[in-house]
């Protein structure tokens, strides 16, 4: 197969995901009867639910809904939020950036250190240094985000008081847009804590994955060939074991960012940052149903393209995959 | 006359030796197999680490199951001075070992009660994780053509959600309570179960002993069954165990954001309870803890023991 | 002096049933631009003495004892520095299956020019150029360097293993049975272009294999192994003419010859010895048809029998076992007939 076919056959197979999850969606939120029912408050007259069933075009057939859902999707309109009285769009984008700057560095540092550690774990198979590796790398996944990212707000905010404890700005720092954001100090000194709650857990996974790939490697005839070459044992583990290794680290990326990215709602909350995930859980307890769905769509299609990317390192890294 | 006379004593003699023989084998096979388990047994014990972990765990399923033996009050009772004041935010004491909340629950007897509310998330999701992952994955790979491909673009789907907001979707239009996490989580856990196991299914359906149980006319039930279940399990058990510490994790996370039965308290309530009651501000540092302590251990003593089922699953990781 | 020489070698595995001793007591020497064969059957130690050369053992084997000299450098106690010096550009080594001897992720270019570069301080494009007539010069086209290794045939493979090997021009090459994954008419190709290009660039070789037959093509010199231990060596034309040990007799009729003749061909029915309890007797002696009583309390030692033929074996001392072969193995029956 070549390159241009197996990108274009993955691009083809992301989208049709995409658009299966979204209809799971639109009749997840449909199976429990009136969307509405869900939204509404105590306050609400019957006038109010009136309308919001119109704003749904709830009284429309089925598959008219699903159409017009569909076409929603496609044009990225999903309709007026409820609570912010202004288009959807621009105020899920500006949060999925955000969610951005947070998850990125998060998973880049765990992958790297993480994938760097196994490396080192496998090598030192054996020593003490091993065990501790090992150790640390199942307390890194055992411990809840949400909850070292407390222990870190008591520490580092509360009894320290070297971080600030919450938000994405000082109160008395504008947000003049997300390229001015990222020449502000103070955007970095809010984002040092979640960072890290974040990059703690994820690193545990890599961890564990490239030692054991590192081990399952380590037995191949070519590394005995490699060492008869006479290359140092640091250009053997590295150029050699670690590059065959890290080929299932790749795959494990493209699940850990989906799995990150989905439990961001966590350190969000804890920090109270403006993230898509506390947008999606805000919506929900406000009944902005418009906000929460593209919330959750515009995650899954970040999950996906992530997969497609990973599944593209796969392909370039792996020159096996190309011949089939 | 004669010769059918011995043709039968002949057929019935064979037939009485194939009996005894199949009982011989059968008592073989069955010794065979104990001795099996002994071995993944021996391996699983001989990793310290899995050791420590089979001790932990241990201690909590105690502390679950006699819950309401070791815990001294109910976990949202109120706990009152002689007065009938309400004792908030009292420190660690002999009478309140890890102090009270700031609605003046025991701490202690809520993170014992939260035991139960973990274990059974854990177990259940394992559970159904197992079951559904290995059914799927036993299916896809061995059926191969339009099953396999539908089974793998399920799991494309499973894979391409993002895992807490389709927890919280589902949890919110289900309701909130145990069961329906325990789905949610498990409609997204079963994917890895699924395409770990079809993929050793494809290998082994290569094997001789498939292929000589099908030409000797095995139906795919019995296949499946006696042939291909008993080699993935080691794979499935691995996966399900995973998916204890996932399930674990994820139901504390769903609490903490609030979804979950306000009823049961759990380890995830109990900080949601710390976090908005200040426990930080007023530096309730007994209150913080001990739930958070008490996740991570448990989860720790699932991953523990997969390391060591991990060796019998793959035997490169095993020190000679 | 001879450019190897291995002396009183004793290598052990440590398993947790305890330790193997897979190479015990064994020494030979091989001289410049000798070719030397090794043989003997799966598990008797002999890859082990082939990896312990170039310090390749895993991390649970190790040398015991004895040591192990190449042109004056003791390979078993000098530091990892020499050593890799040592590697790849004095000695170099062709693995058992081309299958997983050449890192799947880099092209064959790629990883004969890492050897180049390892060793010589060359430009890239001047060691891309050597890998290309080496590759050329095993017989494959110049624009194999640019293929991985699953684009080649188990064949091609090990031909570009063979044009990583001679990159340095090594004064000794060795190869773990070099032929084994590959068919026959490509294990043909294969030996001779090993043969060759062993004499091209002058170095020496030394193969190990459970093939006699690919010793009788490509050595000058052969030692056989026998459940750790050496049990002869010697000249190829004494050993294979005039075997003074029963083990090697049995093994030289175990295959057929190579003009066809019509020897009979036997098996030798029975297990190699159990490395981990080592007998304190002859470690052939389940197996042997010859045996005599001395054999079952003593160890027989490498004693001269020719020039440069040595053996292990007392009923040799003083039989002809050649002469007597079809009255024995009749006899005993010990030995199978095919």
């Amino acid at each position: 197969m070549n390159t241009k076919k197996y990108i274009l056959k993955r691009i083809v197979s992301t989208v049709a995901t995409f658009f299966a999850i979204a209809t799971i969606i639109f009749f997840l939120f449909r199976m429990v009867g009136d969307p509405a029912s869900l939204f509404m408050s105590p306050g609400m007259g019957g006038e109010q639910l009136e309308r919001i069933r119109s704003s749904f075009g709830l009284n429309d057939p089925l598959y008219v809904q699903y159409y017009r859902y569909m076409v929603n999707i496609v044009t990225l309109d999903f309709g007026v939020s409820f609570y912010y009285q202004s288009s959807t769009g621009p105020i899920v984008i500006e949060r999925m950036i955000n969610s951005l700057f947070l998850t990125m560095p998060a998973i880049l540092l765990a992958y790297v250190f993480g994938s760097i550690g196994g490396v080192v774990m496998a090598w030192r198979r054996g020593e003490p240094l091993e065990r501790v590796g090992l150790l640390g790398a199942i307390i890194f996944r055992s411990t809840p985000r949400f909850w070292l990212g407390i222990i870190l707000l008591f520490v580092f905010a509360g009894i320290l008081g070297w971080f600030p404890s919450f938000g994405m700005l000082s109160q008395d720092i504008e947000f003049r847009g997300h390229l001015a954001l990222l020449l502000e100090p103070d955007f970095y000194h809010h984002i040092i804590l979640p960072i890290a709650s974040m990059t703690f857990y994820l690193m545990g996974l890599p961890l564990l994955l490239m030692r054991t790939s590192m081990l399952e490697v380590i037995n191949e005839d070519f590394v005995d060939v490699c060492i008869a070459k006479g290359l140092t044992q640091r250009e053997v583990m590295f150029k050699h074991v670690a590059r065959n290794a890290l080929l299932p680290v790749v795959t494990a990326f493209a699940v850990g960012i989906a799995f990150s990215f989905g439990g961001n709602v966590l350190v969000e909350t804890v920090f109270s940052y403006p993230g898509v995930g506390r947008l999606m859980v805000d919506s929900v307890f406000r009944s902005d149903y418009p906000v929460a769905q593209m919330s959750f769509l515009m995650m899954a299609a970040v999950v996906l393209t992530m997969n497609f990317l990973a599944d593209l390192t796969y392909f370039y890294l792996d020159p096996r995959v190309k011949a089939e | 006359m004669e010769s059918t006379m011995i043709g039968t004593k002949t057929i019935n003699g064979y037939i009485k030796r194939l009996r005894s023989l199949d009982r011989e084998s059968l008592q073989q096979d069955i010794e065979l197999r104990v001795e099996k388990a002994r071995d993944v047994f021996e391996i699983i014990v001989a990793n310290d680490l899995a050791k420590i972990g089979m001790v932990l765990l241990a201690i909590f399923l105690i502390v679950g199951l006699f819950a309401p033996v070791i815990a001294p009050h109910e976990p949202n009772e109120r706990q009152t001075n002689d007065q009938g004041d309400w004792l908030r935010g009292e420190d660690p004491s002999i009478t309140y070992p890890m102090g009270t909340t700031d609605n003046a629950h025991d701490i202690f007897s809520q993170v014992v009660f939260g035991t139960r509310v973990a274990l059974m998330a854990g177990m259940l999701t394992a559970l159904m994780v197992g079951g559904l992952g290995t059914f799927a994955g036993i299916i896809a790979g061995y059926s191969g053509g339009y099953t396999e491909t539908a089974i793998m673009r399920i799991v494309d789907l499973a894979y391409g959600v993002p895992f807490l907001p389709f927890a919280i979707v589902l949890v919110i239009v289900l309701g909130a309570n145990l069961w329906n996490i325990v789905l949610a989580i498990s409609l997204i856990l079963w994917r890895e179960t699924a395409r770990v196991v079809r993929s050793e299914v494809l290998s082994i359906r290569e094997l001789a002993d498939i292929e000589s149980a099908k030409a000797s006319g095995a139906s795919d039930t019995r296949i499946i069954l006696y042939h291909i279940f008993p080699k993935v399990l080691p794979t499935a058990v691995l996966y399900s165990v995973f998916a204890i510490g996932w399930a674990i994790l994820a139901e504390a996370g769903l609490s903490f954001l609030g979804f979950s039965d306000h009823e049961m308290v759990s380890w995830g309530s109990m900080l949601q309870a710390a976090y908005n009651g200040q426990a930080l501000d007023q530096s309730m540092w007994w209150w913080i803890f001990p739930p958070g302590i008490c996740i991570s251990l448990l989860v720790i003593s699932v991953y523990l023991i997969s390391q060591g089922i991990e060796e019998v699953v793959n035997p490169h990781l095993r020190e000679v | 002096m001879s450019l190897l020489e291995v002396k009183n070698l004793d290598i052990e595995y440590q398993t947790k049933k305890g330790s193997i001793k897979a190479a015990n007591d064994v020494s030979f020497s091989i001289d410049q631009n000798e070719k030397f064969g090794l043989v003997g059957e799966s598990g008797c130690g002999k890859s082990t003495i082939a990896k312990s050369l170039l310090r390749l053992l895993p991390d649970n084997g190790a040398v015991t004892n004895g040591s192990i000299m190449f042109d004056g450098t003791d390979l078993v106690s000098t530091d990892e520095k020499t050593l890799r010096d040592i590697r790849w550009d004095e000695i170099s080594f062709i693995t058992q299956s081309a299958m997983n001897a050449l890192d799947p992720v880099y092209t064959i270019g790629n990883q004969i020019v890492e050897a180049i570069q390892t060793h010589e301080n060359v430009s890239k494009k001047n060691a891309r150029n050597r890998a290309g007539d080496l590759v050329e010069l095993v017989g494959l086209e110049r624009e194999r360097i640019d293929s991985y290794p699953h684009q080649l045939s188990g064949g091609m493979r090990q031909r570009a293993m063979i044009a990583m090997a001679l990159a340095l021009n090594p004064r000794l090459i060795i190869a773990d049975e070099p032929t084994t994954a590959l068919d026959v008419i490509t294990q043909d190709h294969i030996l001779e272009e090993i043969n060759t290009l062993t004499d091209t660039i002058n170095s020496s070789l030394f193969i190990i294999t459970h093939d006699i037959s690919v010793v009788a093509e490509t050595c000058d010199k052969v030692g056989v192994m026998y459940g750790g231990e050496l049990v002869e060596v010697g000249p190829i034309e004494e050993v294979f003419v005039n075997p003074q040990h029963p083990y090697t007799l049995g093994l030289l009729n175990a295959f057929p010859t190579i003009e066809g003749g019509e020897d009979e061909l036997i098996t030798m029915p029975g297990q190699p010895p159990d490395l981990q309890d080592p007998p304190q007797n002859c470690s052939f002696y389940e197996r042997c048809p010859y045996r005599e009583e001395r054999c079952a309390h003593a160890d027989p030692e490498l004693t001269r029998r020719s020039d440069s033929q040595y053996a292990a074996c007392f009923v040799s001392e003083e039989r002809d076992i050649g002469a007597e072969y079809e009255s024995v193995v009749d006899k005993e029956e010990v030995w199978l007939k095919l």
